[in-house]
């Protein structure tokens, strides 16, 4: 009963998942406004469990299936969070029913898992807690076409991607014949010999992170996920499984592969035996120059909100190129305003469809006058995300840079900054066509209060973040604390 | 809150009033803008009055004046540090005129009056920032504060070939952000103690030459992207032709400028031993620069483009100056930018007078204008003879400083320098003749000459131009205590 407590805040998330079903069949014609009424309240009584959880002690809970610390806490409320947007954002459109959020809300227990996860077996439970509802979320408007063949896309790259961590962390178990991560690390520690084919299951597991975090070459599905999925959901899909497989991705090579007495994180020193640090710097530079350079080819906003996601990642995995404590604080702060700058732009997107239709770069052209508020938010968060200052974006880019300057690691940020400019070129396109380009015709754009409200969520951290940020960083110092060895 | 403070931050203010008043209310948004630009002009004249220049000091941080310095972001050791001495003072005071100018002379702007005013406003605290800052940290927030409104009034406010222009603008400054930023990141982590204060980085300067030569190549490419040096430079003839009259005279007058404000305030006292080993090659880089863009200017058509060309011209000169350490070469260089950038100013809003009155740039359809608009020509005449260095004008003394200068040290290049000054000439005179002299070119018979609202505009640039000319010690005064600190530190 005790570990029950620890895990209250994911019982609670699928318990309304299935109150929300059974509202969705009984409550008749008040059903469009209940059944997410009833979502949000069972994720702000999540978030308020999480913050208890922080007066408790840490532990493990389940024979140390999942470790409960503040870590995992950190990122259970940011995903908390971002359903709690995505559940707002999907409201008010009466084709959708209890079943769409019962889904989003079991997908965001399968994240709450994983980011907690201390145990081969519960790492794959959540991830596919996690990925089933989201694939059906995808196809969820299977009429059309889009959608459909993206979700069988994104079912196909993730089975198969779970398929191959399988197989990475069936190695491991075979070298050690432990599932849990803390006891294969003391095994590693001891035994050296089994290098290479150590090597072979540290590149199957982190190809399988990578299909959750969309990192190159294993970013193929991302943007057509993101093209045919509605926008709310390619909102959630950019975000919450993103921030849940970097957690998985730090918890896991921090506690994995690392050298003993790693924890706590001031001098983490990674394992010897793989070059990892090296290998992942290569992949974050090439994941964003591909991002962007994709991204740049592209005409449809939603393909290219996708591309930009993926070269997000690749700024993200810098903070692990650091392979130190402050390159992993610079990630956690970078997540934040990630979060806040995508989840931003995909709202102002999704309002801006619900309430004028207009969805293709091309029919942006010249809302700027039309809907001031709503273009002057949209090109903030853009220009964010191309880490201009005095936006948050550059501060974020430059806690990660500063990271990298420490370790001496000046290429990647050379080619990190050189991406800045590169990715300026096609977020440009967007604010050139909302405010250069005249058009006569006439769009009929209100701004009520509850979609400034909702804006201002992300708007006022965005632009004031880069100010004053202390807060933010206090809690992070907090929060990159794992739970030291079983 | 400090005085400087207050400079900077009087326009935000006036931004946030003008965006808070209704939309029809245009001269209220108008009256708001020129109200808080001129607090801020009357401040920093109040600071140009009071800066004193008779410390004498070997410590750059001591001849610091109106210091402003506090905690900013704890964690990086990053301080918000202001302070003013004489490389600063006269920059501070001639970004606050032309802001003032600026909104003076865009007072026709029909198309969402708002945002112009805003941004403009905005721009002005970017600019002054630059000016003031003495964190690295908080230089490069400010730097790229800049980027954001320029890119907007010339996205929205100007010509026919605008978006090319603004995206050509932001990309390439942009790029040159990014080298400062990687160049301060550099800084920051081989100090001991971490800092981003610049009188710390100066005084822990134990680096190998080595070193020193990839930092400063890193700062030297930020300052070619804004000067603009030759590969460079292709983003400000088109800017400077399609933004509005005003942005053109700001960016001519004092974005331009400060490319040469990073090296005399960063990259000479930081690396010394860099600059030393480059100075040759900055003189040479200077003086190309110089040529290559007069011939250029030479052969344009476009009266916009040819004043355009001429501006870089003129960079080439004062960037040459500030490559000699001596007393002369940088004292001419820096009182050069300060009269160059009132001399480009003025010749930015004659062309935007022209063009209102005659609704056209060729320069081959004027003529014979002399006659028919005195007023007109007669500040056209002044401000180009003050460009060529006409004596009783303040650039003739700058530029006597400079030839001096580079003379003590790179005769050959003096050399260069004195055969680009012909070559201004040429061309100038030339446009001056076919455009003033002769008789009447068709078309021209109903345009009327330059209002009093014009010539108020115009006239205090005049003023300062002939006080120069006549009391050039003033301004050297100024710059006497810390040029030699300056030049305490490269030695």
């Amino acid at each position: 009963m005790e570990n029950l407590t620890y895990i209250l805040p994911e019982i609670i998330i699928c318990f309304t998942a299935i109150l929300v079903l059974i509202a969705d069949i009984t409550v008749g014609k008040y059903r469009t406004s209940v059944v997410p009424i009833a979502s949000l309240l069972g994720l702000a009584c999540s978030v308020t469990f999480i913050l208890f959880l922080y007066k408790r002690p840490f532990t493990f809970v389940f024979s140390s299936l999942l470790a409960i610390d503040p870590f995992g806490l950190y990122f259970k409320i940011l995903i908390t969070f971002i359903s709690i947007i995505v559940v707002i954002l999907s409201t008010r459109s009466k084709r959708i029913r209890g079943d769409y959020f019962a889904l989003l809300l079991l997908s965001t227990a399968g994240m709450c898992i994983v980011v907690s996860a201390s145990d081969i077996i519960s790492i794959i439970l959540g991830l596919e807690l996690m990925s089933i509802p989201a694939y059906v979320l995808t196809g969820y408007f299977r009429e059309k076409y889009i959608s459909a063949e993206a979700s069988l896309r994104f079912v196909i790259f993730g089975l198969f991607s779970t398929a191959i961590m399988l197989y990475g962390f069936s190695l491991l178990y075979a070298f050690t014949g432990k599932t849990n991560i803390y006891e294969i690390h003391e095994i590693l520690t001891f035994v050296s010999y089994y290098q290479p084919a150590l090597f072979v299951s540290f590149i199957f597991i982190l190809a399988g992170i990578g299909f959750r975090i969309a990192f190159v070459p294993f970013h193929v599905w991302f943007a057509d996920v993101i093209e045919g999925a509605s926008i709310p959901i390619a909102a959630f899909i950019s975000t919450g499984p993103i921030a849940a497989g970097f957690a998985l991705l730090i918890r896991f090579l921090c506690i994995v592969f690392a050298e003993p007495g790693a924890i706590p994180f001031e001098n983490w020193i990674p394992l010897g035996i793989t070059i990892w640090p090296v290998l992942i710097g290569i992949i974050s530079a090439v994941t964003m120059t591909v991002g962007n350079l994709a991204a740049m080819t592209q005409s449809n906003l939603k393909r290219m909100m996708g591309y930009s996601t993926v070269a997000q990642t690749g700024y993200l995995l810098m903070g692990v190129t650091a392979a130190t404590g402050e390159g992993l604080k610079a990630l956690m702060f970078y997540v934040v305003i990630f979060l806040l700058m995508n989840l931003g732009a995909f709202s102002v997107i999704e309002i801006l469809k619900r309430n004028a239709d207009i969805e293709t770069i091309t029919e942006y052209q010249g809302i700027g006058l039309q809907a001031p508020f709503l273009s002057f938010t949209l090109t903030v968060f853009l220009f964010s995300l191309a880490g201009i200052p005095p936006f948050s974006g550059f501060v974020g880019k430059f806690y990660l840079f500063t990271a990298l300057a420490e370790q001496k690691i000046y290429w990647l940020v050379i080619v990190a900054l050189l991406n800045s400019v590169l990715s300026l070129y096609y977020y440009l396109r967007i604010v050139k066509a909302i405010y250069f380009e005249r058009t006569k015709k006439k769009l009929f754009l209100k701004t009520p209060v509850h979609v400034i409200l909702l804006t201002a969520i992300f708007l006022v951290p965005v632009i004031f973040l880069s100010f004053y940020s202390e807060p933010l960083t206090n809690w992070i110092d907090i929060s990159l604390n794992f739970l030291s060895a079983y | 809150m400090g005085i400087l403070s207050a400079i900077i931050f009087v326009p935000t203010i006036g931004a946030v009033l003008v965006l808070a008043i209704p939309k029809n209310r245009d001269f209220a948004i108008k009256y708001v803008a020129i109200l808080t630009s001129f607090i801020s002009l009357l401040l920093s004249s109040f600071v140009l009055i009071q800066y004193d220049s008779s410390i004498q000091t070997d410590m750059v941080a001591v001849q610091m004046q109106f210091v402003e310095r506090y905690q900013w972001i704890q964690i990086f050791n990053v301080e918000y540090f202001l302070g003013i001495d004489g490389i600063n003072v006269s920059f501070l005071f001639l970004s606050t005129l032309v802001f003032l100018i600026g909104i003076f002379v865009s007072w026709k702007i029909k198309e969402s009056v708002k945002g112009y005013f805003s941004l403009f406003l905005l721009l002005e605290t970017g600019v002054l920032g630059v000016f003031c800052a003495l964190d690295l940290f908080l230089f490069n927030i400010f730097w790229g504060f800049t980027l954001v409104p320029v890119y907007f009034l010339i996205g929205f406010w100007g010509g026919k070939e605008r978006d090319h222009a603004s995206i050509k603008f932001f990309v390439y400054n942009l790029f040159g952000l990014f080298s400062m930023i990687l160049a301060m990141l550099v800084l920051y982590f081989n100090a001991e103690p971490h800092t981003f204060n610049i009188f710390d980085l100066i005084s822990n300067n134990q680096q190998t030459l080595k070193f020193q030569l990839l930092v400063y190549f890193a700062f030297f490419l930020s300052a070619a992207v804004r000067i603009p040096l030759v590969p460079f430079h292709s983003w400000l003839p088109v800017t400077l032709v399609e933004a509005p009259v005003a942005v053109s005279a700001v960016i001519a007058g004092v974005f331009i400028k400060m490319g040469i404000y990073i090296l005399l305030r960063l990259s000479y006292p930081i690396l010394p031993a860099a600059s030393k080993y480059f100075a040759a090659v900055t003189a040479v880089l200077g003086v190309f620069l110089l040529i290559y863009s007069a011939f250029v200017a030479m052969s344009q058509s476009d009266l916009k483009k040819k004043i355009a060309y001429a501006c870089i011209s003129f960079m080439g000169f004062i960037l040459a100056g500030a490559s000699v350490f001596t007393h002369a070469g940088l004292a001419g260089s820096l009182m050069h930018a300060f009269n160059h950038g009132i001399i480009a100013v003025m010749l930015f809003l004659l062309v935007g007078i022209l063009e209102e009155i005659s609704g056209d740039r060729e320069i081959e359809k004027f003529g014979g204008l002399g006659l028919k608009i005195p007023k007109f020509t007669f500040l056209t005449a002044l401000a180009i003879f003050a460009a060529l260095g006409l004596p009783g004008t303040g650039s003739f003394v700058s530029q006597i400083l400079i030839l001096i200068g580079t003379f003590e040290l790179f005769p050959i290049i003096a050399f260069f320098i004195i055969a680009g000054i012909l070559l201004t000439g040429a061309y100038f005179l030339l446009m001056i003749r076919k455009m003033f002299f002769g008789s009447l070119a068709p078309g021209l018979d109903n345009i009327s000459d330059t209002g009093y609202k014009h010539i108020l505009s115009i006239a205090p640039l005049c003023v300062i131009i002939i006080f120069l000319g006549l009391y050039p010690s003033y301004f050297l005064g100024l710059l006497n205590s810390s040029l030699s600190v300056l030049q305490a530190i490269i030695k």
